[in-house]
């Protein structure tokens, strides 16, 4: 199969020329990324763009759409509430993530020691993260009934009472923090601890050698060598604390009142519940906007982070 | 006794460590072990002594709890639906995932980069955006309240991360198997059903192990495509405990959540190191 080249090939024809010449060799490739393609394009690509498009309509979903333009925007960012859900989500990003990336790291910490039966503890940190969300919310919300839980007869017995906290306003977006820090603390630490694997030993007993505390090993050697990883989940557990409905849904629904509403809580409400497709969709470019700016930020940590951590 | 107070002197800093982990692994497990006592109270004890276990030990609250007396949350409906919908998910998706990702890192055709970079960019995108306009599209396909609806959803979302593993994998191993297979007369298809998919398999059972979690837990989807109680999923199905008013039957509850983690539990006894594995793929190599 030898090719003959045209003597006055231009620019254009070449192009022809190529994709010929590729159909005929790798022709089947396109056969084999089709399925995912029409997966991609059907459910992904195509939402997105109705979604956007949506959000210059109002719609309550049965009957004909009216063009509003850019006030869907203005509503929701004159609205209070909205403000409330993206106040109380950036809240619960910051605190969730700050406390599970320390968490994380401390216990990673701790697993690298590797004392006897590290293995088995691993085991266990990462257990409550595969449990599902709304298993785990409905038995917080059991321990925590102040009435009948185990934690308000516990109190009693010392004479202290427990407060409603998932019914309190002030208390209940903290007992959420809490409860998601305590399920998924294990995520980042897993990460965390890979990457202290790759740190080599020689480092550890040289300083060893020279007399240098534990703690100060862990400060001055490994904190800094896993730095890029570190950036690297931080960010990323920063995009899935973000999008946080799971817990919400389960346990408070957005109540009591408002407050522990959240984003995505707030968009699913928009839509599903006051039949508000246009507002909800509007929601959704903001949601969206704020998580593609951190996933790019991630993407391009992470790719700096691997050039750096390959010297 | 003696010899472990002598080992804790001499290593106090290996001590506090041990130390944090037991309080660490209490803290983890205590809900839990708690959970699972109280689902074998009767309903009374649970409210009457929640912290201490009774004896006997009530068994027959899982049976009654998986059939949904008093409570309405027939586990055992909901179970089979999400057993149905996630293993169709998994199916479809490594295959097609495997597929792409096998031409992704195999072949330089025409216009990979750009199908490439996509792919990339829609890594990113978040499902919960997607609520709105998905409910409406698969309306008008008809597929609201059915398995296929979620099942499409499932598939779509977990594609685009699976087939970048995929690839990733398969730029990894030289290509002499196939190029001999098709010297001998292999059809593309061959070669890929043939040597590419064994070769993957430890790739693909990873993220199958990976995205069977992801979509055994998932709510947002499966709330928006399934309405119907007889045809939820267990992780929504759950959630009908929390609606309960009247009565209380505790027992049943706690048997309830006891059915609905203990097979995960099991699952996780049996795959953690897998689990753990394919936690970090991708996002740290």
């Amino acid at each position: 199969m030898s090719e003959t080249k045209t003597v006055n090939s231009n620019a254009s024809s070449d192009w022809r020329l190529r994709l010929r010449r590729g159909w005929r060799r790798n022709g089947v490739a396109y056969l084999f990324v089709l399925p995912a393609f029409v997966f991609l394009v059907l459910f992904m690509a195509y939402p997105l763009l109705d979604g956007l498009w949506l959000s210059l309509f109002k719609w309550d979903g049965l009957s004909t759409r009216q063009y509003v333009g850019l006030e869907n925007f203005l509503v929701i960012f004159q609205d209070p509430k909205f403000y409330n859900a993206l106040k109380n989500t950036v809240l619960f990003t910051v605190v969730t993530t700050v406390a599970k990336i320390a968490l994380g790291f401390l216990l990673a910490a701790a697993l690298h020691m590797e004392v006897r039966g590290w293995r088995v503890f691993r085991a266990i940190f990462y257990l409550n993260v595969i449990l599902p969300m709304t298993a785990i919310g409905i038995l917080w919300g059991t321990i925590l009934n102040p009435n009948s839980g185990p934690l308000a007869v516990t109190l009693e017995l010392f004479g202290a009472e427990l407060p409603s906290l998932l019914g309190d306003s002030r208390w209940v977006m903290w007992v959420l923090s809490g409860i998601d820090i305590w399920k998924y603390a294990g995520f980042p630490m897993i990460f965390l601890y890979a990457a202290m694997e790759g740190i080599p030993t020689e480092l550890y007993e040289a300083a060893a050698l020279d007399g240098v505390s534990q703690v100060k090993r862990l400060w001055y050697i490994t904190l800094p060598l896993i730095k890029p990883v570190l950036v690297t989940i931080t960010m990323l557990q920063t995009i899935f604390s973000f999008k946080v409905f799971d817990i919400v849904f389960t346990m408070t629904k957005g109540g009591p009142g408002e407050a522990s509403q959240v984003l995505t809580y707030y968009l699913y409400n928009e839509g599903f519940w006051f039949l508000r497709f246009g507002t909800a969709s509007a929601t959704a470019f903001v949601l969206l906007v704020i998580v593609l700016i951190f996933s790019y930020l991630y993407i391009r940590q992470g790719r700096i982070g691997q050039q750096e951590f390959e010297y | 006794m003696q010899r472990r107070r002598n080992w804790i002197a001499e290593h106090p800093g290996q001590a506090c460590v041990v130390l944090l982990l037991i309080i660490w692994s209490i803290n983890q497990l205590l809900p839990l072990m708690w959970m699972y006592a109280m689902s074998l109270k009767t309903d009374i004890d649970v409210v009457r002594y929640p912290l201490k276990l009774t004896w006997p030990p009530h068994f027959e609250n899982y049976p009654a709890a998986w059939n949904g007396e008093d409570t309405g949350v027939t586990l055992g409906v909901y179970f089979r639906n999400s057993a149905l919908i996630v293993s169709i998910s998994l199916l479809i998706l490594v295959i097609v995932a495997t597929l792409a990702g096998y031409a992704f890192g195999r072949f330089d055709f025409f216009g990979r980069r750009a199908l490439f970079f996509v792919l990339l960019s829609l890594i990113a995108v978040p499902m919960h955006a997607l609520i709105v306009p998905l409910y409406h599209e698969l309306k008008a396909f008809g597929l609201i309240n059915s398995f296929v609806g979620l099942i499409l959803l499932y598939v779509t979302s977990n594609l685009p991360f699976s087939i970048l593993v995929l690839q990733a994998y398969f730029t990894t191993f030289p290509s002499e198997l196939e190029d001999s297979a098709l010297i001998d007369g292999c059809t593309r298809l061959g070669t890929f059903w043939y040597i590419a998919m064994p070769i993957a398999k430890g790739a693909v059972s990873t993220i199958a192990i990976v995205n069977f979690i992801g979509m055994w837990n998932e709510i947002l989807l499966a709330i928006i495509v399934l309405w119907e109680n007889k045809v939820r999923t267990l992780a929504v199905g759950l959630l009908g405990y929390s609606a309960q008013y009247g009565i209380i039957r505790w027992g049943l509850m706690f048997a309830g959540l006891s059915i609905a983690t203990i097979p995960l539990i099991v699952f996780y006894l049996i795959f953690h190191r897998n689990i753990i594995k394919g936690a970090t793929l991708g996002s740290y190599r």
